[in-house]
């Protein structure tokens, strides 16, 4: 009984650690997207970005 | 004459003071010091930790004398508690001061941390991270199931998870969660876990040649499929697993840091402490890692009960592991269909970076064009994050 309870606890325990696995390759993946020049903060596109904000207003 | 005598080689003669199963215990002990440097010195075993901790078991099972009526010796005493004890002692005990201001509270894990981090490339797994980091949900296979078999030999939940993160394969982490979880526990699975750890660069090869294929173990896998990898990746990278792990689990935030500004140091080009963090802080650490735990293998500290199972469970903890590692490595050869060589399954089983290293060799003995260690490195590097992720778990929840 003691062994089933045991089992399942780290079950657990696997459970969350997976996810927070998949939550690290996601950042992997999340970082290079970024790099890769989805976003780019560069002075045009800041630029672009002011003036899409003015002509809304 | 006899008792002048006695006083001057007290080290033969407090073996009068001991019974047979004692004197026994003791003669093993330093035998088995001796094997260590022996092995070592061939390679066989990892010199830069068991050879100083050779030495010291042999040492300090010779070298023991009377204390103030007791059996002692001049090296360390882990059990003291009163803080004018541990004062008295670091005057009289020549380790004491190491042992008090870097084991007890992990330091060491911490300082062998940064020297990983300094030495372990990232580029592997951030051009593939989901490889990576499957092989090591199967690699982590021994740290889980470990931990209810222990519980079935009656170990208590924290004692069990202390035992069972041996088959992480990473000495620091488990250095950590024993001096976490199970103090009192600290020294027989401290030195089960580096001794094993230096026995799996034996027997793992071993277990490669009965699991995987021939054929399978020398395919050459195509280095122009890896994507490039910028430093600025991989610094971003350091600072957001550092600082996010850290606030998921604080009680391992001290790993995480350690580890990763390791990484950082490498990889923000900063030579001057790259240097200074591998030649001075690992090479450091590890010598009084390795000479520290062979002082604390005394006769009377490895008496304590339960020893044998300890030894046992990290065993069953590492080919676990081991066997995960390989299943994992031969399912991503089927999913990659034949592009992945699944000998790097085994470099899962985290030990940065000697299990990658038995992967390449393994590799080269069967076709010496297979060049599969920058491959390896990327589950060898997730297995470190991984094992850092189950550790905070564990420590958290049962602390």
């Amino acid at each position: 009984m003691e062994m089933i309870n045991a089992i399942k606890y780290v079950m657990g325990i696997y459970g969350l650690t997976f996810l927070v696995t998949l939550f690290v390759v996601g950042a992997i993946i999340g970082i290079r997207w970024a790099s890769s020049g989805h976003i780019e903060l560069s002075t045009v596109s800041i630029r672009q970005y002011a003036k899409r904000r003015v002509v809304k207003r | 004459m006899i008792n002048q005598m006695a006083h001057i080689f007290e080290g033969i003669s407090t073996f009068g003071q001991m019974d047979a199963q004692t004197i026994a215990i003791r003669l093993v002990l330093i035998a088995v010091g001796l094997l260590l440097i022996y092995l070592s010195g061939k390679n066989i075993l990892d010199p830069m930790v068991l050879m100083p901790m050779g030495l010291a078991m042999v040492l300090v099972n010779g070298a023991t004398l009377t204390i103030e009526g007791k059996l002692a010796n001049l090296f360390l005493d882990p059990m003291l508690a009163k803080p004018e004890e541990v004062v008295n002692s670091m005057q009289i005990l020549f380790l004491q001061p190491i042992y008090n201001l870097m084991f007890s509270n992990g330091l060491i894990a911490c300082l062998v941390f940064m020297g990983i981090g300094v030495i372990t490339p990232l580029d592997y797994l951030i051009a593939r991270p989901l490889t990576s980091m499957l092989i090591v949900a199967a690699a982590e296979l021994g740290s889980i199931l470990t931990f209810p078999l222990a519980v079935a030999f009656g170990f208590t939940y924290k004692e069990a998870a202390a035992i069972a993160i041996v088959g992480g394969a990473d000495g620091p982490m488990v250095l950590f969660t024993s001096l976490e979880l199970a103090k009192h526990l600290f020294v027989p699975i401290s030195v089960v876990a580096y001794v094993y750890l230096s026995v799996t660069y034996a027997i793992y090869p071993y277990m490669i040649k009965l699991l995987v294929p021939k054929r399978l173990q020398g395919i050459k896998m195509d280095w122009h499929s890896i994507p490039k990898v910028s430093p600025r990746q991989k610094l971003t990278f350091a600072v957001l697993a550092a600082s996010v792990l850290s606030v998921l689990f604080p009680v391992a935030a001290p790993l995480f840091a350690s580890f990763f500004i390791g990484v950082m140091m490498k990889e923000a080009n900063l030579p001057r402490y790259r240097k200074f963090l591998d030649e001075v802080v690992l090479t450091g650490s590890s010598f009084f890692l390795g000479f520290v735990l062979g002082a604390l293998l005394s006769f009377y500290m490895v008496t304590a009960p339960r020893v044998i199972l300890i030894m046992f469970l990290g065993m069953v903890a590492l080919l676990l592991s081991g066997i995960g590692g390989i299943i994992a490595g031969l399912i991503s050869y089927k999913l990659s269909r034949g592009k992945i060589n699944p000998l790097i399954g085994i470099a899962g089983v985290s030990c940065v970076p000697t299990t990658a290293k038995v992967a390449q060799k393994c590799a080269l003995a069967v076709n010496k064009q297979a060049i599969i260690l920058p491959f390896a490195m990327g589950p060898n590097v997730a297995g470190v994050i991984t094992t850092a992720i189950i550790s905070g778990i564990y420590v958290g929840l049962l602390r």
